[in-house]
């Protein structure tokens, strides 16, 4: 089983992924720039704990119906309790591990996949969170920043890892005009990954970035950065749970739209209809 | 396609081999954690710290 929004391998070309990965090193550098300026050296650790909340939201993998998955990521979370440069770096290492530890995600396509849930997630997120908190300065106000932040962040984050793979085939043909890639036109890749994350994979971002706030916020009125003992045992505490919980992940059966491995590929290719793109198991 | 790049991964698809695909998967979890754990420690113990503050 493989999850959703990480682009493997061979369905971008070597082009876009060297186009992603370029665009990510200005990100990236920027980045490092601002959280060694920004970051006292004891808090550093926080970002670990950013990056493990991360890659344990992406375990937990929900049902869509016609047989594929989609996850959480938890980039606009990170943004809120760390900031959104040093959510940049961690949701990085998060898909990072994923990548060569576990296959999930493209080596070739981690500028992309990092693009669209270390970059545009977070930022996007925080930026819409920060707009409203901002103008409403209420509690309410603020969760309903965290709320649509967190909603719109991963359905663009989506949209763009649609728009990646339905460029494929107008741009990459062979002689004969097959795709070389990623075969499905725009037409196809936008409803496919979108309507999943913006009716269920959404919906568990929001679940999630509330839950997890709200606990946080809970054990520490603070900011994450005020570090009491209390607190940290009470964030690793939510980490072990968190780690047990994460079977619920595997009752999700099924390849997420965009995330086949190899041997599934070639069956849920000629379909035409919407329906047949979802390879069933 | 058949012909790609494919990376072999010590755990494909967070199962283990030989595992339960539960155990697999929890293993998975603390071991994708402890990484990032670690990790960061271990950058916060490279940085220098900044003139003035304490030293922990």
């Amino acid at each position: 089983m493989v999850k959703e929004m990480h682009i493997p391998d061979n369905y971008l070309s070597p082009s876009t992924c060297a186009v992603m990965g370029a665009a990510m090193i200005p990100i990236w550098t920027i980045a490092v720039k601002k959280v060694k300026k920004e970051i006292t050296k004891a808090k550093i650790p926080l970002l670990g704990i950013g990056a493990a909340f991360s890659f344990l939201l992406m375990m937990f993998n929900v049902p869509i119906p016609g047989g594929t998955t989609a996850h959480a990521v938890g980039g606009t979370l990170l943004a809120i309790l760390i900031g959104p440069f040093s959510a940049c770096i961690s949701i990085t290492v998060a898909l990072l591990i994923q990548t060569l530890l576990f296959g999930d995600g493209g080596v070739l396509a981690f500028g992309a996949n990092c693009f669209n849930m270390a970059f545009v997630l977070p930022f996007l997120g925080y930026f819409i969170y920060k707009f409203i908190k901002d103008r409403a300065k209420s509690e309410k106000g603020e969760y309903a920043g965290i709320i649509l932040g967190s909603y719109f962040g991963i359905n663009v984050a989506a949209l763009c890892a649609a728009i990646e793979f339905g460029i494929q085939p107008l741009l990459f043909k062979n002689a004969a005009g097959q795709a070389l890639y990623s075969p499905y036109p725009l037409s196809v890749s936008i409803p496919a990954m979108t309507i999943p994350h913006l009716l269920v994979a959404g919906v568990v971002e929001v679940v999630f970035t509330v839950g997890i706030y709200s606990f946080i916020k809970k054990v520490s009125p603070g900011t994450i950065f005020e570090g009491a003992k209390k607190k940290t045992h009470a964030i690793y505490g939510l980490i072990v749970a968190l780690i047990c919980l994460t079977p619920i992940g595997l009752l999700a059966t099924g390849t997420a739209w965009g995330e086949w491995g190899s041997d599934e590929i070639k069956m849920s290719y000629p379909g035409g209809m919407l329906w047949d793109m979802f390879p069933k198991e | 396609m058949k012909n790609g790049f494919s990376l072999k991964t010590l755990m494909p698809d967070y199962s283990i081999k030989g595992l339960p695909d539960v155990a697999g998967y929890i293993l998975s979890a603390v071991a994708g954690v402890a990484i990032a754990l670690i990790l960061f420690k271990i950058i916060s113990s490279l940085v220098k710290s900044k003139t003035g503050s304490s030293h922990s």
